[in-house]
């Protein structure tokens, strides 16, 4: 066994002593919002509050909590999540495996087509236009259909699906597989750190988008948990210059500033559960098939 | 597990086409406003009884897109809204703008609601093809809504029409008939208890505020004299100085003028450099990104002076924490050039867009909401129960804790205007004879110009004059600095002189040619 020097040893104290301030750096900005969160609005702001909440208090949730609407909220936010991802990643690795295949005719148009679409937009009017003539306005399906295919991916995983020996597809076919049995019963179980990658970033961005919600939803009953954290904080945002501007919130503990970061954190919470779960996957999905060997 | 796994994707796409066939075949002009609220189409046989009399009344649900994302009423709800909905048979499904590049995208995919409420749009929205001018709609509907030439005038567009009739504007004589409202004016206090320790130093003028801050500076020397709110800076002494803030113009000789070239604004840029030059303000306070930033100063005992201060909202939070100390509002004015322009045509307006499925009874809900009756139950809440009115001072008696935003909110009223209101009714719910405020609001009512026909001349949307003007405001939010924290008097004017020169040069003689050449016509109208 290789014999650690001091050399070594200083190398690995100073990587780790940086590693672990860099880590303390990122987290505690988060770490600051929880602690504000279970603070005295009011007393929060005083200030000087650093490590715990100086005026415990579980009002600020309560706040949230007592009110229906951030529950339903918080579901829609999980279906869309789930379902959207779920979607994406079926259709993309559906697409993918299509494309995927070296003597498909007008491959190269198809691609081409792809690659303009990836960076080329026609803008909010006309895509707003299109999912009025789909009829997707006003329906759950506005937060999943549109993104159902994600070029970005379709990209890598075309280039992950060309990784996989050819002899595996046709084995298969010799013993009378479809292309739809191979897809589901053998690209698919050894696509799974592709499909996690995928699902991470997708699901990732399915739980903050926002935009959607706020532009092509109108119904309550749809509205996600991030447009909800977008009205708290809009609501602060009344201009202090307007004609009536000396009046304020009465004192009651909670203040804007602890509300917009209770909602926050509600947000932020649940996805950061999901992610170290997956964060193995994410890396070794991402790296296969980037590379070609 | 597999088979499992293949039936969860089967099923999924399956209902996804399904769902999605069918969803395609909606009503493709159905808008994203309008397409949540698909019972509103048609006036429906609601439970709700009409107004004192038992009978059935039949609901209009219509869609409303308020563009102002801190529009408090998210939902048509509370007492108040019930009970307009009572007196007019309308209800409003409220969609509250997310941000303000909404508004334009539903303007331009023509998908707009049954109303819009908006104060940034005006321009956009007041077109023949977008919303009902209002006098084609009074003499269809509703021949007897009655609105006064004053109100019309400040509305009427280029072509003839009105689309709108804002909210907040009065005119001189209704403000002179209600001594009662009280202006919206950005108010200052200061620690009661130092200036009690001080001996109560005279303040009866600018110079009286500097002698007391540098008194403040000299004897306590761990505190900021003077600490602004982030949105408000300067702006109780531009009121003392009788100066428009940040936007707009004002009559130099007859002529529109940028609001910078009044003669008092180098008198402005001056005391407050020199606030900054003698260390009674902070340069850390330009800098400040939350309004948090300068009440942390005021509640922990760190400021002195709060520009943009209210002792009403303050004080209750100072007793909350405990603290041995209060502010008092300054309650006069402290200049003879004090002003406040009042020179606008109102603030936020309703519109009835083409697309209104009921532009009568859209037109005679809001003769309702611009009636007298109907301004002040959405401005005060419900006579009797909220609120009473002193025949004798002319002035409604709060019988709620009318600072409380929240309590409004689940009232169903907003105190700054629901949907119709006067400058005049919506100031005079701010009379209240025990409030600092309302004393420092008596005192500011002395200040109020009036100029409707130089408030009417702002720049419309997607034109040179508007670009030359955000360019202009760009370039004064980062140069204004300069003069603020300039490091000797004489560097503070040649500062102002090169703000100027740079307005000038982005283009600015065109854009006063422009304001003068408004400005003579609209004057025609008053």
């Amino acid at each position: 066994m290789h014999r650690r020097t001091v050399e070594d040893r200083i190398f690995d104290t100073v990587n780790i002593s940086l590693l672990v301030i860099i880590t303390l750096i990122t987290m505690y900005p988060f770490y600051y919002l929880i602690i504000i969160s279970f603070n005295n609005g009011l007393d929060s702001s005083l200030g000087g509050i650093y490590f715990w909440p100086r005026e415990f208090t579980l009002n600020n949730y309560e706040k949230f909590l007592s009110d229906p609407k951030w529950i339903k909220s918080f579901g829609v936010s999980v279906l869309r999540t789930v379902v959207g991802a779920s979607i994406t990643i079926f259709f993309t690795c559906l697409t993918a495996y299509g494309l995927a295949y070296r003597n498909l005719m007008f491959q190269k148009a198809y691609f081409s087509f792809f690659i303009v679409a990836m960076y080329t937009s026609g803008g909010l009017i006309p895509y707003y236009v299109v999912l009025r003539s789909l009829g997707l306005l006003n329906t759950f399906w506005v937060y999943v259909v549109p993104g159902a295919v994600t070029i970005f991916f379709l990209i890598i995983a075309v280039s992950f699906f060309r990784e996989i020996p050819a002899e595996m597809e046709e084995s298969a076919r010799i013993d009378g597989a479809s292309d739809l049995t191979i897809f589901f019963k053998m690209i698919l179980p050894v696509s799974k750190p592709l499909m996690a990658a995928m699902g991470l970033f997708i699901g990732v961005g399915q739980w903050n988008s926002w935009v959607d919600s706020a532009y092509f939803v109108n119904k309550d009953s749809l509205r996600t948990l991030t447009y909800r954290m977008m009205e708290i904080i809009n609501q602060g945002m009344i201009p202090t210059d307007m004609a009536s501007a000396e009046r304020a919130a009465a004192v009651t503990g909670v203040t804007t500033f602890s509300i917009q970061v209770t909602a926050m954190v509600i947000a932020v919470i649940p996805i950061l559960l999901v992610y170290p779960f997956l964060q193995k996957y994410f890396v070794q999905g991402i790296m296969i098939g980037s590379v070609k060997g | 597990m597999s088979k499992m796994f293949k039936s969860a994707w089967l099923i999924t796409l399956t209902m996804m086409l399904l769902l999605t066939a069918c969803s395609g075949g909606n009503n493709g002009s159905k808008n994203a406003a309008g397409a949540g609220n698909e019972n509103s189409a048609t006036a429906t046989n609601d439970s709700s009884k009409g107004s004192g009399e038992g009978a059935e009344q039949e609901i209009v649900e219509l869609d409303l897109f308020v563009n102002m994302a801190w529009w408090p009423l998210k939902n048509w709800s509370g007492k108040v809204t019930e009970e307009i909905t009572k007196k007019t048979g309308v209800k409003l499904n409220v969609q509250v703008a997310a941000d303000d590049k909404q508004l334009p995208l539903l303007i331009a995919s023509g998908d707009l609601p049954d109303l819009v409420y908006t104060a940034t749009d005006l321009t956009r929205m007041a077109d023949s093809g977008v919303s009902y001018p209002f006098g084609e709609l009074i003499g269809k509907y509703a021949p007897d809504f009655e609105i006064s030439q004053e109100r019309i005038g400040v509305n009427t567009m280029a072509d003839g029409n009105f689309y709108t009739v804002r909210n907040a504007f009065s005119t001189e004589q209704e403000w002179k008939d209600n001594p009662k409202a009280i202006p919206g004016a950005n108010g200052l206090t200061l620690r009661q208890d130092i200036m009690e320790e001080l001996g109560n130093p005279e303040l009866n003028n600018l110079e009286d505020l500097i002698s007391v801050l540098g008194t403040v500076k000299e004897k306590y020397t761990d505190m900021v004299p003077l600490v602004w709110d982030k949105d408000q800076i300067g702006q109780h002494l531009r009121i003392n100085f009788g100066l428009k803030k940040s936007k707009g113009f004002v009559d130099i000789d007859g002529s529109a003028r940028y609001y910078l070239k009044d003669e008092n604004y180098l008198d402005y840029y001056l005391y407050m450099n020199r606030l900054y030059r003698e260390g009674y303000m902070i340069g850390e306070n330009f800098t400040f990104k939350d309004a948090q930033q300068d009440d942390q100063y005021v509640l922990n005992g760190q400021a002195f002076a709060h520009g943009g201060g209210a002792a009403d909202t303050t004080n209750p939070q100072l007793e909350e924490l405990g603290k041995p100390f209060k502010m008092k509002q300054v309650t006069k004015l402290l200049s003879d050039k004090a002003g406040i322009p009042m020179g606008g045509s109102g603030w936020a307006g309703m519109y009835i867009t083409k697309n209104n499925k009921n532009p009568e009874a859209s037109i005679k809900f809001l003769q309702y909401m611009y009636s007298e009756e109907g301004q002040k139950l959405g401005l005060y809440g419900i006579e009797g129960e909220d609120w009473e009115w002193n025949e004798a001072e002319k002035y409604p008696v709060m019988k709620y804790d009318f600072n409380n935003t929240e309590l409004q909110t689940q009232m169903g009223s907003v105190w700054w205007g629901l949907i119709g209101s006067s400058g005049v009714n919506e100031a005079l719910q701010r009379y209240s004879p025990d409030s600092e405020m309302t004393q420092w609001g008596l005192a500011a009512r002395e200040a109020l110009e009036f100029n409707p026909a130089l408030g009417l001349v702002t720049t419309e949307p997607d034109t040179e004059e508007q670009t030359i003007e955000a360019q202009i405001e760009n370039m004064v939010t980062t140069e204004e600095l300069k003069i603020y924290m300039a490091a000797s008097e004489e560097e503070a004017k040649a500062q102002y002189d090169a703000l100027l020169q740079k307005a000038e040069s982005l283009g600015l003689a065109k854009l006063e040619a422009w304001a003068t050449a408004k400005y003579k016509e609209y004057q025609k109208n008053f």
